[in-house]
């Protein structure tokens, strides 16, 4: 009897350690995923392309909106030459033809190049330069507002379901992870139901009865978490040192963190309190008297 | 001590384990219940010891009211009294001396108390030779007076005992029933059932006998 409980508790623990490693492991794609778009966010610019009209007071009525706003860190204005002139130095090598067309004055514009403060996320700065596209673009003198919102916005959504998804995965694992605790838990219980009676029989209070089993849940959900954080752990460095080798993600591996120390305790403290709670759930026979419970069960009351 | 008063226990399916029982047992009395199997004496004492309550009527046992105890109550109720039962319900993965000492540890004695409570009550029922060894390695006799001294140990005012001799030979069940005098002479009251008339008639103390959940007669009082 003892060798089948210790091998349904190991089969346990090591149903809840993968529940767990899931779990962590999803939670660590989402956040580089979030990093990969912060980053994105902070090299995110706005360009503002004007019209031929644009001049004097359209022109200062269209900076002074954008310089009111305190969430620009950035703001320069390039003029129609400025503009040719940085557009010849990139095309020469590709195309020495080009820059002597004299139709390439018409083609380009004056416009506005803005950068929002950096310490903004990624999901806020789309917000902000959202919002300033749609006061600026009613302005007189303004042709067009670009700010790659097309692929920003698909990674955005991309990013957003890929994070529901994995905070329902880890909901469900959750519960699963809780519900193969309690089984354990009554099987213990069920186990040890003789010396549960006997305890309730020489003056034990529910709570002297339930203690063994809570430390039992809590060292079985806390060692589970322990044991998956380090599989995850060992994980990452194995990521991080293939990307490091890796000559075109070499700079990608300085995003590769592992969790921080206040979110391994937060991790640890929704772990405990799961395993406590369910523990406290499949318990709460023994509140009401196992003993006596087992007496009515033999025999219900009218 | 313990007063029952127009008890009524009333199963489902309408089956009646116990009618209209009227009992008073003093400090210190021996009192044998008898009757036969499905007479009612465990539902008697599973409501004595807090394990069940009545359907209608008043209990009351070392001053607990039993009808409104409420469950937060009755662990501290049942460190007042001691139950000894037919399979001794020992725990077989603790020794003699672990078992007696359980109703101490649940009050989170000290371990010195513990131990000298231990061996004073090993003593007594002659067990103290025996307290390193394991139920499964004792008599029959000897894992009752294991039983006996984890009912005592608490000093508990009242001895519920359920057929204690029931798997014993006639001469441990005397050797049994000796012990449990000795426990009433020192003020402890002992309400001990029992199947075996032979042993009822030889002690010659009050017996209360009840018959399909009707007390028929009460030697101890006129009914």
């Amino acid at each position: 009897m003892k060798t089948k409980q210790f091998q349904l508790q190991f089969a346990t623990w090591l149903v809840v350690s993968s529940g767990f490693l899931v779990i962590q492991t999803a939670f660590l794609v989402m956040f580089h995923l979030e990093k990969v778009l912060t980053v994105w966010g902070q090299e995110m610019q706005m360009n503002i392309y004007l019209s031929e009209d644009a001049e004097g007071p359209a022109l200062e009525i269209i900076k002074s909106k954008i310089t009111e706003n305190k969430k620009v860190s950035l703001v320069q204005y390039y003029s129609k030459e400025d503009t040719l002139n940085v557009f010849k130095k990139q095309i020469k090598s590709y195309a020495p033809d080009i820059p002597n067309d004299p139709e390439l004055l018409k083609a380009v514009q004056a416009n506005f190049q803005i950068s929002l403060l950096p310490q903004l996320g990624a999901e806020e700065i789309l917000t902000q330069l959202q919002s300033l596209a749609q006061e600026i673009s009613p302005l007189k003198g303004v042709a067009d507002v670009s700010y790659g919102q097309d692929w920003v916005k698909t990674f955005s959504t991309l990013f957003q379901i890929l994070k529901n998804s994995f905070l329902f995965l880890s909901a469900v694992l959750l519960l699963a992870v809780f519900f193969v605790i309690s089984n354990v838990i009554r099987s213990s219980i069920y186990q040890r139901r003789r010396e549960i009676e006997v305890l309730e029989l020489v003056g034990a209070t529910p709570n002297f009865i339930r203690k063994p089993f809570l430390i039992e849940s809590l060292t079985l959900s806390l060692s589970a978490f322990a044991f998956s954080t380090g599989i995850a752990f060992i994980f990452l460095r194995m990521v991080k040192t293939y990307l490091n080798s890796s000559s075109y993600f070499a700079q990608s591996a300085q995003l590769v963190q592992f969790f921080s120390l206040s979110q391994i305790a937060l991790f640890a403290l929704v772990a405990a309190t799961m395993g406590m709670l369910s523990a406290l759930l499949t318990l709460r026979k023994v509140n009401t008297g196992f003993a006596a419970a087992q007496g009515s069960q033999q025999a219900g009351p009218a | 001590m313990i007063s029952f008063q127009h008890l009524y226990k009333t199963y489902s399916g309408n089956v009646q384990a116990l009618r209209n029982i009227d009992l008073e047992i003093e400090q210190g009395e021996f009192v044998f219940l008898t009757g036969p199997s499905g007479a009612g004496k465990t539902t008697l004492f599973k409501m004595i010891s807090a394990f069940d309550k009545p359907t209608s009527g008043q209990i009351e046992v070392v001053g607990y009211n039993l009808n409104q105890i409420t469950p937060h109550r009755i662990p501290y109720f049942r460190r007042k009294i001691g139950v000894i039962f037919q399979d001794f319900k020992l725990l077989p993965e603790k020794t003699v001396f672990e078992n007696v000492a359980l109703p101490l540890e649940v009050r989170f004695e000290k371990k010195t108390s513990i131990a000298k409570k231990v061996t004073e009550i090993l003593d007594q029922v002659g067990l103290r030779n025996k307290a390193d060894q394991f139920p499964e390695m004792l008599s029959g006799g000897e894992q009752q007076r294991t039983a006996i001294a984890r009912a005592l140990i608490h000093q508990p005012g009242v001895l519920v005992a359920d057929e204690p001799t029931g798997n014993l030979d006639p001469d441990l069940s005397e050797e049994i029933m000796d012990l449990l005098e000795r426990v009433c002479a020192q003020g402890t009251t002992v309400f001990v059932a029992t199947h075996d008339h032979d042993l009822v008639r030889r002690r010659r103390k009050r017996t209360i006998h009840i018959q399909d959940g009707n007390l028929v007669s009460d030697t101890g009082r006129p009914l």
